[in-house]
């Protein structure tokens, strides 16, 4: 996985996440004023938009929108900005799959969203990764992560996003599974390895996203060193 | 999320009971049967001038879901290198390679939530849409194949009186009629899906919806007329020769209809769960007697009913399968209560039960 | 450096059972379990005072949040009945100042700032629920404190943590060195907007140009900078 954070300087954060084929630039606004048709009044409220690599928004980029959004209300603080508004944007600068499939760009935004809300500071609770994984038809073989031409000989496909934490030991800490989404034909066994094997990946890349971070505090902090 | 539905929905869950008045683990009755809404019903009336050709209704509890199915029919863009006889299935295998959704197809769900007002359609719409189209898609129960039109040839005789021939309804010769063109043309069918006094989640009814209006689906035959089967008219302009093709004018036959082929052995039905912490201050007082009894702290609700129930409740399952435990999709939304391998366990269970019930009643 | 903290890292802290912590910007306090978590990502503070242990998390980010007691740069972008309203930051809720928030304020006499104005203030109530208030003098004495309207000069926007530590930290060398270059008057804003005014255009252009480039390297290599951003300006502006 390859990331960049703060690549724009317009919004209050932003992230560029890669991954196997699939790039996805995300950006992150607030928590400013809302138009008076969002403002919720006890919570933050959230706009997600997505636009895809090619074409304009379709329902294809509204159940993407679902998806994130369901993933990132749970982890976000969002009882500390009442009447507040935060507008996060995904622009797919790669799809690295076909119109059928969304699990790459699903997961790779999610990666990426909380890379910029860290980057723009907006509070959360937890942290959370996200991974996709494909079962083969043939050998019934699980590929954490599959390339296009892997995804088209999976039976099915899943995306599986983890929320994370430390605890006071310094020890990961899986919080809850915040999003499954299986389509395809499979059976109890497979969807439960999915569910093991999700969490071992999701659990290498928070890892790895706190590298990343510890690296943007460190640039941002650059005279205390 | 209100602060009375929450307390409602808590206090509920204490007395062990829902705001529905369902048990925990209960779901509504469903009632299916195709409504007599497609032409091809038994009680239909007016089978001249419908166009609907499969149907169902879905009542679940207070809530309405009626499918009707419609169709067109197009042209596939065929790759003009096929003008030697490969074999369909091999060509499709040749082009596709390993391509497993290549050989899949689905329809093209409109899905309608009825609140009394008009405009465009709603976010929730929209995406249960999509994830009826992708779901089908995925799933493999519709196949390209199904779709295929085997078209026939219309004949006039000497005497002015016309006859229908189906391709695989006549003899090895005379097939070749109907054959002769390497145009093929396949069914796109159309699902307009409504909602009526909806009240929980939608797209597990709107599925299984779906799936029993597809059952009754019978796709109309369709045949050309043979004088505009392959007729090819010269034609001149500015010195150069050319033939123009007659375009082909592909009709369904009002009476002839065949049952739409779905994978059976694919089939599945939805159902949804929720997840939901009991707050321990919000038990009502209990007898002394009860009080030590060890409760456990979340506990699962089927078939989310209310809008008490799906506000406050943030953990939701909604799955596919059949009686079998073959899934077709799944959809875990861990926002609230912690999931467990055992809830998961418990939901696959309740939907493998549930999936058996409907298919009982289709 | 100190500790890394991340969203969702419960805080260590055996200390911080026996005693009452206080916990600022970033530390979350979950209202059931009583866990102390970070919210946000940046390097972990533990001071002791006299009352006990505060903790808090201090990052880096570009949106402000009003907060008691910061010194801030706003814009006036109205008034509303006796009272301006002020930007802190771009698309944030506006917050309000009071025409009373003024020294020497009476009914009669009525502060004299208009819409497009600049002014340095004081956050003088913060509740989330609420809309923030601003005010332009030292409320608990009732006295100037140096707050007001900045007149002419030039904006920057910065990092908030960046404008922090040029407010805060008096060791700090930057404003020193620009210092020794030329005469400038500055406001330093945590809402991440710094003011400058100097006597000339070109070196009020230098000054924005080095504050900028300052933000992302390191303070040793401040002077050097520094002086070839001066250069650059002053000699491509006497070519002009």
């Amino acid at each position: 996985m390859e990331t960049s954070m703060r690549v724009l300087s317009h919004v209050d954060g932003s992230a560029v996440v890669s991954n196997n084929g699939t790039k996805v630039i995300c950006s992150v606004s607030g928590p400013m004023e809302p138009k008076s048709r969002q403002e919720l009044p006890t919570q933050l409220a959230l706009e997600i938009i997505v636009k895809p690599a090619e074409g304009v928004q379709s329902t294809r980029e509204k159940l993407m929108e679902d998806q994130i959004r369901s993933v990132l209300t749970p982890v976000l603080a969002r009882y500390l900005h009442p009447r507040q508004f935060v507008q996060i944007c995904f622009q797919v600068l790669e799809a690295g799959e076909s119109k059928d499939y969304t699990v790459k760009e699903v997961s790779v935004g999610i990666n990426a969203a909380v890379l910029a809300l860290v980057d723009a500071g907006v509070p959360l609770l937890s942290m959370c990764t996200g991974t996709c994984i494909g079962i083969t038809s043939e050998e019934r073989r699980l590929i954490v992560n599959p390339t296009e031409p892997e995804l088209l000989e999976c039976a099915s496909v899943h995306v599986f996003c983890l929320e994370l934490g430390t605890d006071e030991n310094e020890k990961i800490d899986v919080r809850n599974v915040l999003l499954v989404d299986s389509l395809g034909t499979f059976d109890e066994s497979q969807l439960f390895q999915v569910l093991e094997t999700g969490e071992k990946e999701c659990i290498r890349l928070y890892t790895e996203l706190r590298s990343v971070i510890k690296d943007k505090v460190s640039r941002d902090f650059v005279w205390k060193q | 999320m209100n602060t009375n539905t929450a307390l409602q929905q808590d206090r509920h869950l204490s007395l062990e009971t829902r705001p529905c008045s369902r048990g925990f683990e209960e779901f509504r009755d469903v009632l299916i049967n195709d409504g007599n809404i497609s032409r091809y019903s038994a009680k239909c009336q007016n089978a001249n001038t419908n166009n609907v050709i499969g149907s169902s209704i879905v009542r679940s509890g207070k809530t309405f879901v009626i499918t009707s199915i419609t169709g067109g029919i197009v042209e596939e863009t065929l790759s003009a290198n096929n003008e030697d006889d490969v074999g369909e299935e091999e060509l499709i295998t040749l082009s596709e390679g390993s391509n497993r959704l290549a050989k899949n197809a689905s329809v093209h769900p409109v899905v309608e939530i009825q609140r009394g007002r008009v405009g465009g359609p709603t976010d929730e719409e929209m995406i249960t849409s999509e994830r009826l189209h992708k779901t089908l898609l995925h799933s493999g129960i519709l196949k390209k194949t199904a779709l295929r039109v085997l078209c026939g040839v219309r004949r006039t005789d000497e005497n002015g009186k016309t006859t229908k021939i189906y391709s695989d309804e006549i003899l090895e010769e005379e097939r070749k009629i109907s054959e002769s063109n390497n145009r093929r043309w396949s069914y796109v069918l159309y699902a307009k899906i409504q909602v009526f006094s909806r009240n929980g989640p939608i797209f597990d009814l709107c599925w299984n919806s779906l799936i029993s209006a597809l059952k009754s689906v019978q796709l109309p035959r369709a045949f050309l007329d043979e004088r505009a089967a392959d007729l090819k008219i010269a034609v001149r302009t500015r010195g150069r020769s050319m033939t123009i093709r007659e375009t082909y004018d592909i009709l369904c036959d009002p009476e002839k209809s065949l049952p739409l082929q779905l994978n059976q052995h694919e089939l599945g039905y939805g159902s949804n769960y929720g997840i939901i912490d009991i707050d321990p201050l919000a038990q009502l007082a209990k007898e002394e007697n009860e009080m030590d009894v060890d409760k456990p702290t979340s506990v699962l609700l089927a078939d989310i009913e209310t809008e008490a129930e799906e506000s406050s409740i943030y953990s939701k399952l909604s799955l596919i399968t059949n009686k079998d435990g073959q899934f077709k999709s799944a959809t875990i939304i861990g926002g609230g209560s912690k999931i467990t391998p055992e809830m998961i366990k418990r939901c696959i269970s309740l939907s493998k039960e549930r999936s058996k019930d409907i298919e009982s009643k289709i | 450096m100190s500790k890394l903290l991340l969203p969702g890292d419960v805080i260590t802290a055996e200390e911080f059972r026996a005693q009452q912590i206080s916990a600022g910007p970033g530390i979350y306090c979950d209202p059931v379990s009583q866990e102390i978590k970070a919210t946000h990502a940046g390097l972990e503070i533990v001071t002791q005072t006299k009352k006990g242990t505060s903790v808090y998390v201090d990052y880096n980010s570009k949106r402000y949040v009003p907060a008691v007691g910061d010194f801030v740069i706003g814009l006036i972008v109205g008034s509303f009945g006796d009272s301006y309203r002020v930007q802190l930051s771009n698309f944030s809720n506006p917050v309000t100042l009071s025409f009373m928030a003024f020294p020497n304020a009476s009914k009669k006499n009525r502060p004299t700032l208009q819409s497009g104005d600049l002014c340095y203030a004081r956050v003088c109530s913060a509740y989330k629920e609420l809309e923030a208030e601003i005010e332009c003098m030292d409320s608990t004495k009732g006295q100037d404190a140096g707050f007001g309207h900045l007149e002419d000069g030039m904006t920057i926007e910065v990092s908030l943590a960046y404008a922090r530590e040029l407010l805060f930290n008096e060791s700090y060398p930057l404003l020193n060195i620009l210092g020794n270059l030329v005469e400038f008057e500055v406001a330093i804003g945590v809402n991440g907007i710094v003011w400058i005014k100097t006597n000339d255009v070109r070196t009020t252009l230098a000054c924005y140009k080095s504050i900028l480039a300052c933000q992302d390297i390191s303070p040793t290599q401040f002077e050097k900078t520094v002086k070839l951003i001066f250069n650059n300006t002053l000699k491509s502006a006497d070519e002009q």
